[in-house]
């Protein structure tokens, strides 16, 4: 992964994770979505664990940038924005 | 030569210079001053003999005869001499009359007075001036100090020294064997413990803590460890050639039954089928012993890098979820830490899905397809990971050889298996430096419990 032409490593499930988003930008997606697309779980899972990949996430790609590209909507879920 | 006999020796060469060097000093400081003692005595003699000789004074000569005789014991073989020198009479004249050593009177005449002694003869002589004229005065006697006294003195000490040589012979025998005799005793009981008998132990008498009853403890110390290697050796070759053999007597029964007569191609096919089956079965054992066999030793050249728990559990998932679509494996990441780093650990990829797969695997088995938890955490300093199946579990009395390869429980017959897997997995996280510990209740279900430290790392 790049960004600002600085390499990121990304692990398989936050790649996956992030492949969701891109190919969803602009939209809000709920944890159960992004639990569903990402892993393919299809049975009960706390949804935490998205909150938890998020934020390892958003360490990786969204830290020493002004401009953040994943956002929280509170109560909905996660929006990956259009620079 | 024996450290017995060692000690013996040095023991009693020790306490033989030691007697040597009293004795001798003993006899030598007596003998010199038996000497300086017999030589003072002799020269008051010949002071007193002058004056009573020589003196005008009768009064003086009459008291001087008194003190002689009765405070004087005569010595042995005393002569007193008195005479002149002169131009007529010289000394080599009077050493002739009166058998004196002639370089002793000379040197009385030289020196004023002088002692000497030729053997036991001692002699002590004076100058004497009275009256413008020269007197020599001389007193000899056999010194009986040095001929009666010293001897027996001498009889004495050699004699002493006799006994004290053989007390000494007898003490160092007797204290070397008796600090030998405890390790004669654990070599004896040694000997005799043999692979026939490697449950003997040997006696430890609690006495006190010393070097003995600490090397007891030692020797039994090997010997549990030994034996345990032992049996487990035993068990090993016993159970490893029973899994080898099942899977290869099926080859051969069924390609015997096959070739009995002539039969159709779907028969050759059915036969064939069932004999590979039981040889992928073969080779299945037989890969999971080398790895074993790999993971059991240090030393050989495994890869390690950093890899992150929570990747390698997912990876596991899916990997099992292919193999067995009716497992229930539910992962319980709540716990995992809000930073990534904490889920790094240094490590080999490919052993740690092994591990992990094989512990998953058993947890799936034995609980029929019960739900699996896994829960994934990470504390200040080690990843734990945390497998919790509802399944069979492991009798209390057999949880002791639960990582003995080929070893299964007395519950698990209707379960496919041979016995590696946990092995196997508990080696692989040792060689992470992590510990695998588990605890299960018979009917309740088996927890397993992984820590590993986590990776060391500044900057990546």
């Amino acid at each position: 992964m790049e960004r600002n032409a600085s390499f990121i490593s990304l692990t398989a499930t936050e790649y996956r994770l992030l492949l969701v988003l891109i190919k969803n930008k602009g939209r809000v997606l709920s944890r159960v979505d992004l639990l569903e697309s990402a892993w393919d779980i299809n049975f009960n899972m706390e949804t935490n664990v998205v909150d938890v990949y998020i934020n390892y996430l958003r360490k990786k790609i969204d830290t020493d940038v002004n401009n953040k590209l994943i956002h929280t909507v509170v109560g909905m879920g996660y929006v990956l924005k259009e620079i | 030569m024996k450290t017995q006999s060692k000690i013996a020796l040095v023991l009693f060469i020790c306490n033989l210079t030691l007697v040597l060097i009293f004795g001798l000093g003993i006899y030598y400081f007596l003998n010199k001053y038996s000497f300086v003692d017999f030589y003072k005595r002799l020269e008051t003699r010949a002071i007193i003999t002058a004056k009573y000789n020589l003196e005008q004074d009768t009064l003086n000569a009459e008291a001087f005869k008194t003190i002689r005789e009765q405070y004087f014991e005569k010595l042995e073989q005393e002569r007193q001499y008195v005479f002149e020198v002169n131009a007529t009479s010289t000394l080599s004249q009077a050493a002739k009359k009166y058998q004196l050593p002639l370089y002793f009177l000379k040197s009385v005449l030289k020196e004023g007075k002088t002692t000497s002694n030729d053997g036991n003869t001692f002699y002590a002589g004076i100058k004497y001036n009275l009256n413008n004229k020269l007197y020599l005065v001389v007193v000899t006697a056999e010194n009986y100090y040095v001929s009666h006294h010293l001897r027996v003195l001498r009889n004495i000490l050699f004699g002493g020294m006799f006994l004290i040589v053989l007390i000494t012979i007898y003490l160092s025998i007797y204290f070397s064997k008796h600090i030998f005799d405890p390790i004669k005793q654990i070599t004896d009981k040694v000997k005799q413990i043999s692979t026939e008998n490697i449950h003997l132990r040997l006696e430890e008498k609690d006495t006190n803590n010393n070097e003995i009853s600490e090397l007891t403890a030692t020797f039994n110390d090997l010997l549990n460890r030994l034996e345990t290697a032992f049996e487990t050796q035993k068990n090993f070759i016993s159970n490893a050639s029973h899994e080898l053999s099942t899977p290869l007597t099926s080859i051969i029964g069924e390609a015997d039954v096959a070739l009995i007569k002539e039969r159709t191609v779907e028969d050759y096919q059915l036969a064939m089928q069932n004999i590979l089956q039981q040889a992928e079965r073969l080779d299945q054992i037989t890969k999971s012993l080398v790895f074993l066999a790999r993971t059991g030793y240090k030393g050989k050249k495994i890869i390690f890098e950093i890899v992150r728990t929570d990747e390698i559990i997912w990876e596991v998932k899916s990997l099992i979820d292919q193999l067995n679509h009716q497992n229930h494996i539910i992962l319980d990441l709540n716990l995992l830490p809000e930073d990534e780093k904490r889920l790094k650990i240094k490590g080999n990829r490919q052993l740690l899905q092994l591990a992990l797969a094989n512990i998953l695997n058993n947890a799936c088995k034995h609980s029929h397809n019960k739900p699996v938890i896994v829960y994934l955490a990470s504390s200040d300093n080690q990843v734990i990971i945390v497998i919790k199946d509802e399944g069979v579990g492991i009798p209390k009395e057999e949880i002791a050889y639960i990582y003995d390869p080929f070893f299964r429980a007395s519950n698990t017959h209707l379960f496919e298996g041979y016995g590696i897997g946990l092995p196997l997995a508990r080696n692989i996280i040792k060689l992470h430096e992590g510990q695998l510990t588990l605890t299960s209740e018979v009917n309740v279900g088996t927890t397993v419990q992984i820590k590993i430290p986590i990776a060391r790392i500044l900057k990546f």
